[in-house]
């Protein structure tokens, strides 16, 4: 599924990008020092950090889209960097569980082993 | 103007996690037995122990740099440095209004005693001051300097409220003239992995919490640290 497709089944509103990248599992966590090495690529990635500095680690990282969630807003700094390295962007005011739950359905992924 | 050697990162009894004895005129008292040219008292997100502060580095003959430790909207602490106690009071003034209402229990979180030059309890405050104000980190900065202050970064290389934690590095939308380690060593290695700058200057305090730690570590601000501006 790609990034367009989930945000349209879940109801993101979108804030950068294209929305043409395929979506191959979800990341979420808010201090980029544990996003480091640990988001993957092609994960969407649900947060409430809207720095400039989640699109950065967002594009090393390779992940396919990041989610601002709670409401929270890109700062413009952020939404310009994601269009200059292609990084899609979108936000939903579903808190960070419902979204990465919601998103993790749509996607039929399979649950983790305890 | 010699270098200058100071701790410029102490709580008092303002801040809730800091022990009820260690007031403004304590730490400042300490500090100066320890043999620093100056101290910061820096509490979380308030300036209200500074006037004893100041009234107490006058006595004792040490410098006091005016400080507040600025718990940002992305829960990274910035140190902001001002050149007087009234700046700073205006500054924490401001700060207050972007603190949320968060209910506060002082058995929970600690009491926010606000003390005067002879140690006596004034006043205590009513908002808890270890939480997040709505200012980002940038708009902190921005504030800070507008009134003539100068941001910090607190403990970069920390593992938690710090640059590296939250940010995974150096923020890409503000600098900063210099910052505050916690581990020099640790520093050193994020300098070497291109997540800190080098090349700046850098301080290494305390960050006392209690009496015993006030002073235990201190900076030397060298020619050309950009803090000296404040304290001529």
């Amino acid at each position: 599924m790609t990034t367009g497709e989930l945000a349209a089944a879940c109801g993101f509103t979108h804030a950068a990008g294209d929305g043409a990248r395929e979506i191959e599992g979800i990341f979420t966590g808010d201090l980029l020092s544990w996003a480091m090495g640990r988001a993957k690529e092609g994960d969407a990635w649900f947060t409430v950090m809207g720095n400039v500095n989640t699109v950065a680690v967002a594009a090393l990282a390779d992940c396919a889209c990041a989610v601002l969630c709670h409401g929270a807003q890109w700062d413009a700094e952020a939404v310009r960097k994601a269009g200059m390295q292609g990084v899609e962007l979108y936000v939903t005011e579903l808190p960070e569980f419902e979204a990465s739950y919601l998103a993790a359905v749509t996607l039929e992924l399979p649950p983790p082993s305890p | 103007m010699n270098a200058l050697r100071g701790d410029l990162h102490v709580h008092t009894c303002l801040s809730p996690c800091a022990d009820d004895d260690l007031t403004p005129v304590t730490a400042v008292g300490l500090a100066k037995l320890a043999g620093a040219d100056v101290v910061a008292v820096t509490d979380h997100n308030s300036a209200r122990s500074l006037p004893a502060a100041k009234a107490a580095a006058d006595a004792y003959g040490i410098l006091l740099l005016p400080g507040i430790e600025v718990n940002c909207a992305e829960e990274i602490h910035l140190l902001c440095y001002f050149a007087d106690v009234d700046t700073a009071l205006r500054f924490g003034d401001a700060l207050y209004d972007a603190l949320p209402a968060f209910p506060y229990d002082p058995a929970v979180w600690g009491r926010q005693l606000v003390t005067d030059e002879n140690e006596e309890i004034t006043g205590e405050v009513e908002k808890l001051l270890t939480g997040a104000v709505t200012l980002t980190l940038s708009e902190t900065a921005q504030l800070c300097r507008s009134m003539g202050g100068i941001p910090v970064p607190a403990h970069a290389d920390a593992d938690s409220y710090s640059l590296f934690s939250v940010l995974g590095g150096w923020p890409m939308d503000v600098d900063f003239d210099l910052y505050e380690v916690k581990f020099p060593e640790r520093a050193e290695k994020l300098i070497r992995a291109g997540l800190l700058p080098g090349g700046k200057p850098l301080l290494t305090n305390s960050d006392a919490h209690c009496a015993d730690a006030v002073a235990s570590r201190m900076s030397e601000l060298g020619e050309g640290n950009p803090l000296l501006r404040l304290l001529r």
